[in-house]
């Protein structure tokens, strides 16, 4: 019955986004290939403003009033990648978590439905529906830039045991001791890329896709983040759609705002948007 | 949310999800009245679990001093003033549990402690506070203060509020036994589990960056030995064993005996409507109204049946099993005065006298010309 509930929802929040009809975000060709690291390639992209709404469709609910209301999104593709640059305002810098610190967090989204099937809801899509999600995430950036996490650096002035049985036991009985190193969960890897590439069918239903291949690059200038996400125009199996050159396909987007707690479903967002990828 | 029994509160209640009893039910009964806060069963939990990078803060099992002291700091109190106060008067509780109480948007009513609040276990919970000794704190008779220690796990709760808290269904129930674990391959870290548990038994590990919380030591379970926390105690005041829900009650079940037939074990704080495994015996010199807030309705007749424990040879033969056997007790009887424990094969694993054999020797030794201090 819940269930139900909130597919109806998602179907009636997607089709009012898609009545708005928001201006298409157009991805435009820039030359060279690879990765798209640099803002300066987004330099003749046109912006899209777009407004973003509370998650109120699943518990927990974001704050009804998001602390970030308003992206602005430009894409650009190569001849081998697409990029995306998602720029907000956000005064605090959140790139480490802890306990009680929550790490800021942006995320695109895409359609990757089976052929013939209907769009999937905007949000983490829906059962049958699948969406490719690539996360950025302001600690894994931090993690690239200046080394995975330490208490020490957490918490200055704690005082533990230097016996550590991860030090002192073959890699396989020491990982015993670190339950998500163990499991093999990427959240407890060291990372290559501060952007995760996922796949969602539905709340609660957030994975990691085999093949990681979004990469990702983000600055902080005092007052907001300028996130730049990229990944391949070549689709992938079938959880990562074709961006290729001459596509028309939608994105959706969501921004975390970790100094307010933002974290999963506690996050502002944006339903699709049409997305024009240059011949 | 659906609705569920909640037979700690005599009745049903709100749930996220449909109630399903696991098979059988970790349990585990601690005597609050023999516990010393040695904190064997923290040093036996955190060597065994917690001793790698990220788990500095992490007790599965700590040991604090009631009423003042707290793992968080200020868990319970904090908790308690959110939900407000609810009066436990009745065998059906009549106010909101914290599923109830959950705000708009929210599935359980909840808080995530400060970084800090994990960070000084038991420090200065045994130290005269107040008006302090330079200012002239001394004892005065009668001794109007009271305390007692509270050892704490994860209560493996039948409702656990860290499992239906989680928007992505990473902490499941085993059907089996009934311990409540976090998939460690399926956690992304939300902490949804940590402000959700109201017993703080979820930790988030910041160096792993997944949360993480009390497995009931299930490889040593699921051979027939008891948790290491409980193995540990030196004090024998703790019993693991399965707990059957009160209509199926077998008497010759230690856990059944203690809880639900002499009823001389209480749930830690069932108004907040998980229903929690770990059964206390209430402390016997605490104020009934403190009691009654902690351990629920029926506390007074649980100290009441505590204090005629001299004069209930088979309540003494349930008690006379604890600390006995590094094996879970499954069955136990009496035989005269000795207390009997049995295996889930029926293998005897404890005999012991309900009355432990003391000698008292006389002050003087003649023999040797001598007389005995401090050696009874």
């Amino acid at each position: 019955m819940r269930r139900s509930l909130i597919a109806l929802l998602s179907f009636a929040v997607a089709a009012a986004a898609a009545a708005q009809t928001p201006a298409p975000v157009a991805a435009v060709a820039v030359p060279g290939a690879g990765p798209i690291a640099d803002e300066a390639a987004f330099a003749k992209a046109p912006p899209a403003s777009v407004k973003l709404f509370p998650q109120v469709l699943t518990t927990p609910h974001g704050p009804a009033t998001p602390s970030i209301g308003q992206v602005t999104v430009r894409a650009v593709r190569n001849r081998d990648h697409a990029g995306f640059l998602l720029e907000w305002d956000d005064a605090t810098e959140d790139a480490r978590t802890a306990v009680t610190a929550f790490g800021d967090m942006a995320a695109v989204a895409f359609p990757a439905q089976a052929p013939g099937k209907p769009l999937p809801a905007p949000f983490m899509g829906n059962a049958g529906g699948r969406v490719q999600i690539l996360q950025w995430r302001a600690d894994w950036q931090t993690d690239l830039v200046r080394g995975p996490i330490t208490v020490a650096e957490l918490y200055p002035n704690t005082y533990a045991s230097d016996y550590r049985p991860e030090d002192h036991l073959p890699k396989a009985a020491g990982d015993r001791y670190r339950g998500g190193v163990a499991a093999g969960n990427p959240m407890s890897a060291v990372h290559t890329s501060s952007v995760q590439d996922l796949m969602a069918e539905g709340f609660g239903s957030l994975t990691p896709r085999a093949k990681q291949q979004a990469q990702g690059h983000a600055r902080h200038d005092g007052s907001g983040w300028h996130v730049v996400i990229t990944r391949p125009l070549a689709a992938d199996g079938d959880s990562a759609p074709s961006l290729a050159a001459g596509t028309t396909t939608q994105l959706a987007l969501a921004v975390w705002d970790g100094a307010k707690g933002e974290v999963g479903a506690r996050k502002a967002w944006a339903g699709w948007i049409p997305l024009e990828i240059a011949r | 949310m659906a609705k569920v029994y909640n037979w700690q509160l005599g009745r049903e209640m709100d749930y996220p999800y449909e109630g399903a009893r696991p098979k059988r039910q970790f349990a585990a009964v601690f005597d609050t009245n023999k516990c010393i806060a040695c904190q064997s069963c923290s040093i036996a939990c955190k060597g065994a679990w917690t001793s790698s990078r990220g788990q500095e803060s992490m007790f599965w099992n700590n040991v604090e001093t009631k009423p003042y002291g707290f793992f968080p700091l200020g868990w319970d109190v904090k908790i308690l003033e959110k939900l407000g106060v609810r009066a436990m008067d009745d065998a059906v509780y009549q106010g909101k549990t914290l599923f109830e109480a959950a705000p708009p948007g929210e599935r359980v009513l909840g808080y995530l402690p400060e970084d800090a609040d994990w960070a000084h276990v038991n420090l200065g919970e045994d130290d005269s506070a107040g008006a302090g000794i330079e200012r002239g704190a001394h004892l005065a008779m009668p001794h109007v203060q009271w305390m007692f220690y509270l050892a704490r796990i994860c209560n493996h709760c039948t409702y656990p509020a860290c499992l239906g808290s989680c928007p992505r269904q990473s902490i499941y129930k085993r059907p089996e036994d009934g311990i409540v674990l976090l998939d460690q391959s399926r956690c992304r870290g939300y902490r949804e589990c940590v402000k959700g548990c109201p017993y703080k038994k979820v930790f988030y590990n910041p160096v792993t960056r997944v949360s993480e919380k009390c497995i009931a030591c299930y490889p040593r379970v699921e051979v027939g030995l008891q948790s290491t926390c409980m193995n540990a105690c030196i004090g024998k005041i703790r019993l693991q064993g399965w707990i059957s829900p009160p209509d199926q009650a077998r008497e010759d079940n230690p856990l059944d005996f203690l809880v639900h037939v002499r009823k001389v074990a209480k749930p830690l704080y069932p108004q907040f409507g998980l229903e929690p495994n770990v059964y206390y015996v209430p402390p016997i010199h605490v104020p009934a109204s403190f009691l009654r807030q902690m351990f629920g309705y029926g506390v007074e007749d649980a100290v009441a049946a505590y204090r005629k424990l001299p004069d209930d040879k088979d309540l003494m033969a349930a008690v006379a099993v604890f600390g006995n056997s590094p094996f879970i007790v499954t069955r136990f009887r009496r035989e005269g005065d000795l207390a009997l424990g049995f295996d889930e094969q029926g293998t005897e694993i404890v005999r012991v006298p309900i009355h432990e054999p003391a000698i008292l020797r006389a002050f003087e030794d003649p023999e040797r010309g001598v007389f005995r201090h401090n050696n009874p």
